[in-house]
């Protein structure tokens, strides 16, 4: 089979630049901003418009937490039978950040969200909806944008507790969340709450309730499926929690 | 054939704005940049088609987690398969879209060793409809240019 030459050229030059590519993929940073300067231009809401509502609803949540926190507090006195003064305050920082991306892959339920480490953010922060229900946690950050990892993403995990005498871990999945690891003696009912306590603020953030338990007569311990709290959220403001 | 290169970045770039923005948020299971790969590829034939595949897939690795040019890869397996496919014309139009729906399932599935039937059963009819939505669109945009395989 003949083949020009400037064909032969043509692919060469191909390969040349395929090689190119794959030695300098530090480039993908570059266009992980550049996308995101497009889709935030796009996405972001004028300010004039919308920053009235943005401070209500950021009052909102601080007082919806501050009532959940005393709530538990108040549960813990009952609970444990002493008085429980608090030696400390517990300063509850939200920092406010909207969606101006998602992952491109279907099989990734990933965001990002405007805040970076120009904002002290940091990996590992988690990420609450304007109704204080966990959405996510910090996976990545970068001066001006981080990226979140959603819960029902295939990597997401995180130790839960479920109701008051049971804990687990949680791992998200394209077929739902999951709680692994609870032992069939387990005390665990459907409808039973789905919360974490991070060290930061001193109350917990639910993620969701219980909402099919199956037991298999072969395995150790149950398969729980939970239903999230955070339905559309991605639709309006998120807050980190520092 | 002259192919207008400008418009086929400048479409690609546009599928690939939607993946990013994902207008209906992930209840529609579908990646527009991909159904638009497919459609260039059967239509098209050409180094410039191939080369802006490539830059096109690179850039969604770019946003990957783990150093590897899996969806670079995929992309040019897909232009080069469309190029190679040898079938009657009608035919090619419905089985190669549907043959690499199949294959984008099948290799995203192994690489993050997730198998959900319920989820790649709606990729798979999201994607379906939504090939040939795009490309309905598409032949109307660019009917010049295709008269010759049309």
């Amino acid at each position: 089979m003949y083949i020009s030459w400037k064909i032969k050229t043509k692919y060469l030059i191909f390969l040349i630049v395929v090689l190119f590519f794959i030695l300098v993929f530090p480039l993908k940073d570059f266009f992980e901003y550049f996308f995101n300067f497009f889709s935030k231009r796009l996405l972001v809401l004028p300010q004039k418009t919308s920053t009235r509502i943005e401070e209500l609803k950021y009052q909102n949540l601080l007082l919806s937490t501050k009532l959940r926190q005393l709530e538990y507090l108040q549960f813990e006195n009952e609970k444990l039978r002493k008085a429980l003064s608090l030696k400390e305050t517990y300063k509850i920082n939200f920092i406010g950040a909207e969606v101006i991306g998602f992952d491109p892959s279907g099989w990734r339920k990933r965001i990002f969200l405007n805040v970076g480490s120009n904002k002290k953010i940091i990996e590992g922060m988690y990420v609450i909806d304007e109704n204080g229900y966990l959405v996510g946690k910090v996976d990545a950050v970068k001066a001006g944008y981080c990226r979140i990892l959603l819960i029902d993403d295939i990597e997401f995990s995180v130790p839960v507790f479920i109701g008051e005498n049971s804990y687990g871990l949680l791992k998200g999945g394209l077929d739902g969340i999951k709680i692994l690891y609870i032992e069939k003696d387990s005390l665990i009912k459907e409808a039973d709450r789905v919360w974490i306590k991070l060290a930061s603020v001193n109350f917990p953030i639910y993620i969701g309730k219980i909402k099919k338990i199956v037991r298999q007569d072969d395995e150790m311990f149950l398969v729980v499926y939970v239903e999230p709290f955070s339905k559309d959220s991605l639709l309006h403001k998120l807050f980190i929690v520092q | 054939m002259k192919v207008d290169i400008a418009k086929i970045y400048f479409f690609l770039f546009i599928l690939f704005l939607l993946d990013i923005i994902k207008p209906f948020n992930f209840y529609f299971k579908v990646e527009f940049l991909f159904l638009g790969i497919i459609f260039f590829s059967l239509y098209y034939s050409s180094f410039s088609i191939l080369l802006a595949i490539f830059i096109f897939g690179y850039i969604k690795d770019c946003f990957a987690l783990q150093n590897f040019l899996l969806n670079t890869i995929e992309f040019i397996i897909v232009y080069f398969a469309g190029n190679f496919l040898n079938l009657d014309k009608n035919l090619q139009r419905f089985v190669f879209p549907f043959l690499c729906i199949i294959f984008h399932i099948l290799v995203q599935s192994i690489y993050f060793w997730s198998f959900t039937p319920l989820f790649i059963f709606h990729f798979f009819i999201h994607s379906m409809v939504s090939y040939f939505l795009i490309e309905y669109l598409l032949k109307r945009w660019m009917q010049p240019l295709l008269n010759e395989y049309i």
